[in-house]
């Protein structure tokens, strides 16, 4: 049984050093600036403002999200096109400023060489943090090729070296071939992953071509990678849309991508809270799913260019029309979809003015969300994850769906957890900002995470796995309230109810699986909660529709279930709004 | 970025893509659109603007900058073409042999491979049906707008939409614009990356050497001229009534800033600022 959310230290350890925090998060539709300041003692989101993200000139969006949360807050943030820090004793300014950007899409990287299966580890390692592509969707988008040794002392054997020689001719060749169809002719760059008489035996065969080296020996290799890596993505990807900027005259830090501070975020819940968190982003251009135990060990996934903007096609492309489809309550022709996906692409800030636009939008991130979890299972990736407590939504695409209904359907939608867990949505879409306040003010970042980032707590959602004998319910709930007053529920298999449990309203949960379906604790087994079920704003959910989701293959009786549960919840655009 | 910037300073890199090769051009000359800049065995480039070289980039071509008023797409697929501005009129006319061809209307099929058996360089079309381009590319839309390439035996002309996909007229304002440049050369650029804010854009070079006000990005106010850019009145025109103080909300939940539009066919509409692009 899943507990509250409580601290395990309520108490912070040290006073916030920092009296404001600027958090400046650039996306590949939205720009945000969020801005963190004292208020009542503790570090709280004071205002934040989004805006388009301006692509041929990002520094523009910036400032027109600065200059937005100034005007709510009445604060001058920036002069001479610098942002003003410190805070000034007038209130100005900011005390830390930190930029994440997930704009730019991703790192393209090829990789090859003899050495792949030696080096694999270390490299998956490197490239959890940093949004990347392995085996990029066309040659003109390759950023860096990583060419990787047959490791530690395989060139003594003939047939190695000649492996690594063929190898680095194939990266040269790639490189080459890359620069002929870059629109600006400009060729990736090749990180040569080995030791120093590898790296010493192939200059010449890449002479000519922008080489970085990296030697994978010694200590903390994935290390060196990652920031190797690093720095090619803030080159390469950054670089182009940042030119008017210069990030790091704006921030002392260097700039973070979203899954960084995404995943600092999901490690600090886990920590702080004592659970497995379990951290779900949907983005116009990246899906990301970052996972944590209570030890902080990370458990990352990530769908770079899989999103509801300009990763659309890539839904359409990777998923297919009929999984998407799958998710409308009205019907639409393959050609309507088709130009749906396309506009979204060309057009990233568009908003769903229509109902029809909105559940499009829904069935993509619902979409997007099912690919990354269908991911072969990896040792650091997040099905590795044994479970999950608390589910937490983010990105533009939760934080603006306008009912707390819809948001939780798409997050079970999507995720299909099991068991008993919390579900949150990140309303204010700033979990990706308090990730990078964390490098900035630990403690006033755990503060604001505290009082605004978990704020709202749709509820306990309890999801069964396995199938009931025949007409028989699925699980049987039981909420015994503080007053000894019960609310029993049989829940049918293949529906989702809300039961009554009002925010701040605790009851003791008592489950009773039907023989075959499972709780949480084994198939059949029943749960008798030790401690009350927190409340929240849907009440709580018990999800009796089954793992693996499965939706009916005829179309109106597919409907008409979408629609049923979606009642059950309450998602209308009328009802429960926020 | 407006739909047509008249008159204005640009700068870009020019550039053989084909490998390193020979640059002609040295730093501070002066040169032409058609001037050949730089070139290998297998390409050359044109300087495709009338200026002056700002830099040199040693075996690949150079920097070029002068004044120029500058068409923006929405999309694009394949390289670029430098050639006379000609509008489409059917039946096919030896001008368009080498020619950067205006479509005011949707590119059908037809049209486009009448094109390609004319010898047209370049075309500039209002809009195309995702369909249309399947069809002559043999690709997916979705993928093309995400970097695939078009293998060239099979459509080798590099395609610009200034409206993106659909049915779109072109613009008046824009037939209008574009009217003033017809037989002049016209650098269209198709290379489109929508990641990292790459669209593609037809470039025509002017002789002047005073350029119009750089572009600013104008605020929303009661009589500002809009494009409906997004959403269900996309392609329309109008003028701002005024600006919404409270958010709105949509019929779809979301609450937004929005403005109140007087649409070109009189309706009166609510959109949301962000589907607003003022022009004038």
């Amino acid at each position: 049984m899943t507990m509250p959310l409580v601290p395990t230290n309520p108490r912070l350890p040290a006073p916030a050093a920092m009296r404001s925090m600027l958090l400046l998060e650039c996306g590949a539709a939205w720009t945000q600036a969020t801005l963190l300041g004292v208020a009542e003692g503790h570090c709280r989101l004071l205002a934040c403002d989004r805006v388009p993200t301006t692509l041929a000139d990002v520094g523009m969006g910036l400032r027109q999200a600065m200059q937005g949360v100034g005007g709510i807050t009445g604060r001058r943030l920036v002069a001479q096109q610098r942002v003003i820090t410190p805070e000034t004793p007038a209130g100005d300014g900011a005390d830390g400023v930190a930029l994440v950007f997930s704009a730019g899409g991703p790192l393209c990287i090829s990789m090859l060489g003899p050495g792949l299966n030696h080096w694999l580890p270390t490299v998956q390692r490197s490239l959890a943090a940093l949004p990347h592509t392995i085996s990029a969707p066309s040659e003109a988008q390759v950023d860096a090729i990583l060419l990787l040794g047959p490791g530690p002392d395989a060139l003594d054997d003939d047939s190695h070296r000649m492996e690594w020689e063929a190898a680095a001719r194939k990266a040269s060749e790639q490189a080459h071939a890359a620069a002929k169809v870059h629109p600006l002719g400009q060729g990736p760059i090749i990180v040569v992953v080995g030791s120093p008489t590898e790296q010493e035996m192939i200059t010449a065969t890449l002479a000519g071509l922008e080489v970085q080296f990296v030697e994978l020996s010694g200590s903390a290799p994935a290390g060196r990678l990652t920031s190797t890596l690093a720095l090619i993505y803030e080159q390469r990807v950054l670089g182009k849309l940042a030119e008017s900027v210069t990030p790091r005259a704006w921030s002392a830090l260097p700039p973070l991508s979203a899954v960084q501070a995404l995943s600092r975020f999901a490690r600090f819940v886990a920590q702080r809270y004592a659970t497995h968190a379990l951290v779900v982003a949907v983005g116009a251009d990246a899906t990301l799913a970052l996972g944590a135990n209570p030890q902080g060990r990370l458990f990352a996934s990530q769908a770079p260019g899989v999103g509801s903007r300009q990763g659309a096609g890539a839904v359409l492309r990777q998923a297919g029309a009929d999984q998407i489809q799958r998710w409308l309550v009205d019907p639409l022709a393959a050609q309507d979809l088709e130009n749906a996906v396309l506009t979204r692409m060309l057009t990233p800030q568009l908003l769903p003015e229509t109902r029809a636009d909105l559940e499009m939008d829904l069935a993509l991130g619902r979409a997007a969300i099912r690919l990354l979890m269908e991911q072969p299972a990896t040792p650091g990736g997040v099905r590795a994850l044994p479970r999950t407590d608390v589910l937490i939504g983010t990105g533009a695409l939760l934080a603006t769906i306008p009912t707390l209904a819809e948001a939780a359907l798409v997050l079970l939608d999507g995720v299909q957890p099991c068991g008993i867990c919390q579900l949150v949505v990140d309303v204010a879409n700033i979990a990706t900002a308090l990730g990078a306040a964390s490098l900035l003010d630990s403690v006033a970042a755990a503060d604001a995470v505290d009082v605004d980032a978990l704020l709202m707590q749709l509820g306990t959602c309890v999801a069964t796995v396995g199938t009931p004998p025949p007409t028989q319910p699925a699980v049987r709930a039981v909420l015994e309230y503080a007053d000894g007053h019960r609310h029993v529920t049989d829940v049918l298999p293949g529906t989702i109810e809300a039961l009554p449990l009002a925010v701040g309203q605790r009851a003791r949960l008592m489950l009773f699986p039907a023989l075959g379906v499972d709780v949480g604790l084994g198939p059949g087994e029943r749960a008798f909660a030790g401690e009350p079920v927190e409340g929240g704003r849907l009440g709580l959910i018990i999800d009796a529709r089954g793992r693996p989701l499965e939706l009916p293959a005829d179309p109106p009786q597919r409907q008409a279930l979408l629609r049923q549960w979606r009642a059950a919840l309450g998602a209308h655009p009328t009802e429960g709004t926020r | 970025m407006k739909p047509v910037q008249q008159a204005t300073q640009v700068s870009r890199a020019r550039l053989l893509i084909t490998g390193p090769g020979e640059v002609l051009v040295s730093s501070r000359a002066t040169v032409a659109p058609t001037d050949i800049i730089a070139r290998n065995a297998d390409s050359v480039v044109h300087a495709g603007i009338r200026g002056q070289v700002e830099a040199v980039i040693p075996h690949r071509g150079a920097v070029i900058s002068g004044i120029a008023t500058v068409f923006a797409g929405i999309v694009g697929f394949g390289g670029e073409a430098l050639g006379p501005l000609v509008f489409a009129r059917q039946p096919a006319t030896p001008d368009w042999h080498g020619a950067v061809l205006i479509v005011t209307g949707p590119l059908s099929h037809d049209l486009a491979q009448t094109a390609r058996t004319a010898g047209v360089g370049g075309i500039f079309a209002a809009s195309a049906q995702p369909a249309v381009l399947a069809e002559l590319t043999g690709m997916d839309c979705s993928a093309l707008i995400d970097g695939a390439p078009i293998p060239p035996d099979r459509w080798p002309l590099p395609i610009v939409l200034a409206h993106g996909f659909g049915t779109w007229e072109l613009r008046p304002e824009l037939t209008q614009a574009l009217g003033v440049y017809v037989g002049q050369p016209g650098l269209l650029a198709a290379p489109t990356d929508i990641r990292r804010g790459q669209r593609p854009e037809l470039v025509i070079a002017l002789a002047s050497t005073a350029a119009s006000q750089g572009e600013e990005r104008q605020s929303l106010g009661p009589g500002t001229l809009v494009w409906v850019i997004a959403g269900q009145h996309a392609g329309t025109a109008g003028r701002v009534v005024r600006v919404l103080v409270a958010r709105h909300t949509l019929p779809s939940g979301i609450r937004v800033r929005a403005a109140r539009v007087h649409l070109e066919n009189g309706q009166e509409v609510t959109a949301p600022v962000v589907h607003l692009l003022p022009v004038g």
